[in-house]
């Protein structure tokens, strides 16, 4: 054979093979969410969860919410925290350094006061300028922490030192938690008896378009723009298929920074959250699982399909690109750092399952299609395409795609039914068509530029911009 | 593709037939409620004659409409509901309607049933109703191997006896999770009696989680008599459970019960010495001054802080000490000092 029939028949079969298996384990994924949606929503079916909010036994739990430059929501964002439902609750605020008036509006409404405060640095951290408490008892769940600033991941180490309670809430201060949130999380944590519970994960959904007042959610609405609609699917198809599946073969290696809930005396065994990638959350799940697996000490990381917490997706293609330029860094540094892990039988289904899925199915993924793309240009240019096979497979691979998002919408409908109008369902329906068009590419391209910057040394958060709940512009977490 | 496509083609299908059907649910389900509000007030509302046995009058409507298997188990669902939340005439009707209509024969064919999540249900209706006819069903699975079914069975049993169904707790060799225990506890703050003498037994049971469960029901029933059991938890190889017997040592405290926990200290993981500090923070006294004194030079800052606030808290004579204690003066323990005595004042 010359070299080039060579080329093309590793180039042909090598994507034969991955897209199979790709495929497989996709149909796998639908088989597994099913089962673990259909259990859980059968169990919680008994369960009455307003038995903590009066229990002395109720586990203690400190949210945790970093705040950088958050000036024009802050009051009411931490309002919305102090009404969650939970006896055993502390809030913790801390302010990164902002440059505006995010922490003299925090020490104007709560009536906050400098108090001496000792922090045990359990992980070492920026110095902290002083820590808040309110003058009015109302308010005495609420701790508020100035820092210098020193970065997402750094910021919620500080909140780990200061916590007193068993289990940290890590949270994005603009996001909607729902008021029972705290309740449905910290119940895995009490069911466990065989294994410890080490983190726990809720279902973030996409607020766009939504109507929200006094911090919260009111009503549901589906995205009026597509591309919130757009990842309004992505979020449901990841969420309630994705994390389901793997969380019920207890295989999960990401737990979102939107909302997640760990197990402090862990976390700080681990050495808290990582500064040196802009995916902490993932790396932080990572190392712990690790971490757990070395220890060989039985544990679970669980996750909950009930919509818990409500954020605001990226409206426009230059912050959405950040973002995703943000995650596969994050992504590619998290599975760089846990490289020992890859295919490693000494860390179970972590090292044979979960690792390489994510290395070779979510970081490459966007890689293999960019390359099949040039390589098909490249064949295409040189007359090597069976043009009648080449449409075909085309075409089977876009619609099973549409097909694993309408089964997706399918699972939406049936069990939580946000979007319970028949035009919801189908613009929702439309969007899965319309997806792999125009989303999709975008979403490849962003991940491909994000490979980029990584080799480039570019470490930045980015900026990200929001319009906020209430319409106001904010620029949110930054730090490079 | 032409796989995919039908595949495709069919889940839309099913999706818009479902979405009809639903809305056509809940059309039906409008209309059903009015009708299931109309018994429930009926039922509620009854008074039963004196001399013969009751018999809640039902519309011809309403027997129709119980033909249906949907609609009958709505009106169970609607009857628990209406059953946890009334209690004298109102609840006896209640569990007089779910006879006459045979709803107990159905909430036995979901006892007997394979599924657990219908053997649980099954379990759930006949508690609530206070079934007791089916105890024996019910009690021989409160060790389950499902745990869901198990737990249901637990409660179950609590519910229709109270403190006396607690004895499931002798023979129980699975795990009673810490969820399960607060439902158990809420459970029997909702029941008038008092903790059976056996509970001496379960603190010594070799199931670990009902050696923790039996601490929290001592703790929270004040049961003194007990102090000495409960001490002997102390040395229980489970750390667990001797963090749990210093929470309720520090509940049911006698004079002895500083120095024992003193006496504990040394071999305790840093969870359960900081347990102690804090229970002598509680229980502790100026004789204890010294012991505490003793806390600040431990490596452990934690340790240090809560040696600290308890030594705020005993009183003039544990500030003595902090205020004499040589190191006092010196970082982290200046700070730490600092933080124990702004807490007191806040």
């Amino acid at each position: 054979m010359s070299g080039p029939a060579i080329f093309s028949f590793f180039f042909n079969y090598g994507l034969w093979l991955y897209s199979v298996t790709l495929l497989t384990s996709h149909l796998l994924i639908a088989l597994l969410a099913v089962v673990e949606v259909r259990r859980y929503r059968r169990s919680a079916s008994f369960t009455d969860y307003t038995i903590l909010t009066s229990s002395p036994q109720a586990p203690g739990m400190s949210i945790l919410a970093p705040a950088y430059n958050e000036g024009a929501t802050i009051v009411e964002n931490v309002r919305s925290l102090l009404s969650i439902h939970y006896r055993n609750l502390e809030v913790i605020v801390i302010n990164d350094g902002s440059k505006d008036d995010c922490l003299s509006k925090l020490i104007s409404a709560y009536q906050l006061r400098k108090m001496d405060f000792f922090v045990t640095q359990s992980i070492s951290t920026k110095e902290i300028r002083g820590i808040y408490k309110s003058s009015l008892p109302v308010f005495h769940k609420l701790t508020v922490v100035d820092k210098v600033n020193g970065g997402k991941a750094d910021a919620l180490n500080v909140g780990i030192n200061v916590a007193s309670k068993e289990y940290i809430v890590c949270i994005d201060v603009d996001c909607i938690i729902e008021q029972d949130a705290l309740l449905k999380m910290a119940k895995p944590f009490l069911d466990s008896t065989d294994k410890r519970v080490i983190a726990s994960g809720g279902v973030v959904r996409i607020a766009n378009s939504c109507e929200i007042r006094n911090g919260r959610l009111v009503k549901v609405h589906l995205p009026d723009s597509f591309l919130p609609r757009a990842q309004t699917l992505e979020y449901i198809r990841a969420f309630l298929l994705g994390r389901m599946a793997w969380s019920r073969i207890n295989a999960l290696l990401l737990i979102s920074g939107a909302f997640g809930a760990f197990d402090k005396e862990i976390v700080i065994a681990c050495g808290g959250y990582n500064h040196a990638t802009v995916g902490e959350d993932m790396e932080l799940v990572v190392r712990m699982r690790r971490y757990m697996e070395e220890k060989k000490i039985p544990y679970k990381v669980t996750y909950i399909p009930d919509p818990l917490c409500w954020t605001e997706a990226p409206a426009s293609y230059k912050i959405l690109g950040r973002q995703r330029n943000r995650w596969t860094r994050g992504t590619i540094e998290t599975l760089s750092m846990h490289r020992k892990m890859c295919f490693n039988p000494r860390y179970r289904i972590l090292g044979m399952l979960s690792y390489p899925y994510w290395l070779l199915f979510e970081l490459m993924a966007p890689l293999v299609e960019f390359t099949g793309l040039i390589g098909m240009l490249i064949a295409a240019a040189l007359g090597y395409i069976n043009w009648p096979m080449f449409l075909a497979l085309l075409g089977f691979i876009l619609s099973f795609g549409i097909l694993y998002s309408i089964f997706a919408i399918l699972m939406e409908v049936l069990t939580y039914n946000q979007y319970n109008k028949s035009t919801d369902i189908l613009r929702l329906t439309l969007t899965a068509i319309l997806e792999p068009f125009i989303f999709h590419p975008f979403v490849v391209w962003s991940a491909i530029r994000g490979n980029i910057d990584l080799l480039r040394k570019k470490n930045s958060w980015g900026e990200m911009s929001r319009q906020g709940f209430a319409g106001k512009k904010n620029i949110a977490h930054a730090k490079t | 593709m032409e796989v995919t496509v039908a595949m495709l083609s069919l889940i839309i299908v099913f999706m818009l037939i479902y979405l009809v059907r639903r809305r056509r649910w809940e059309k039906k389900l409008k209309e059903w409620e009015q009708q299931l509000a109309v018994i429930l007030q009926r039922t509620i509302y009854f008074e039963p004659p004196e001399n013969s046995s009751p018999v809640i009058p039902l519309t011809f409507r309403t027997i129709r409409l119980l033909k249906k298997n949907a609609f009958r188990q709505l009106l169970i669902d609607q009857m628990l509901q209406a059953k946890k939340a009334f209690t004298g005439t109102a609840a006896d009707n209640l569990v007089t309607l779910f006879h006459q209509l045979h709803l107990d024969k159905l909430s036995l064919q979901k006892l007997l049933s394979r599924k657990w999540h219908l053997k649980a249900r099954g379990i759930q209706e006949l508690s609530i109703m206070h079934q007791q006819q089916h105890t024996v069903k019910i009690y021989r699975l409160t060790n389950a191997q499902h745990e869901l079914v198990r737990m249901e069975a637990q409660s179950a049993i609590v519910q229709l006896y109270g403190f006396e169904g607690l004895r499931f707790l002798d023979i129980i060799d699975r795990p009673l999770s810490e969820w399960q225990q607060i439902k158990l506890l809420r459970l029997l703050s909702r029941t008038p009696g008092v903790l059976p003498a056996k509970a001496a037994r379960w603190l010594a049971s070799p199931n670990d989680s009902v050696q923790v469960f039996a601490l929290k029901l001592v703790a929270e029933h004040q049961q003194q008599h007990l102090h000495q059991q409960v001490t002997a938890c102390l040395d229980h190889p489970h750390p667990t459970v001797r963090l749990q017997a210093i929470r309720c040592l520090r509940d049911i405290y006698t004079d002895d019960t500083p120095a024992v926990l003193e006496k504990a200290y040394p071999v305790q993981p840093i969870s359960c010495k900081l347990a102690i500090l804090e229970a002598l923070a509680h229980i502790g006294s100026d004789s204890n001054g010294t012991f505490l004194t003793r806390q600040l030079l431990h490596p452990d800052n934690t340790l240090k802080l809560a040696a600290a606030r308890a030594l705020v808290i005993t009183g003039e004579k544990g500030l003595q000490y902090l205020d004499e204690f040589p190191l006092a003066d010196t970082y982290p323990l200046n700070e730490i000092i600092q933080q124990a005595k702004t807490e007191q004042i806040v």
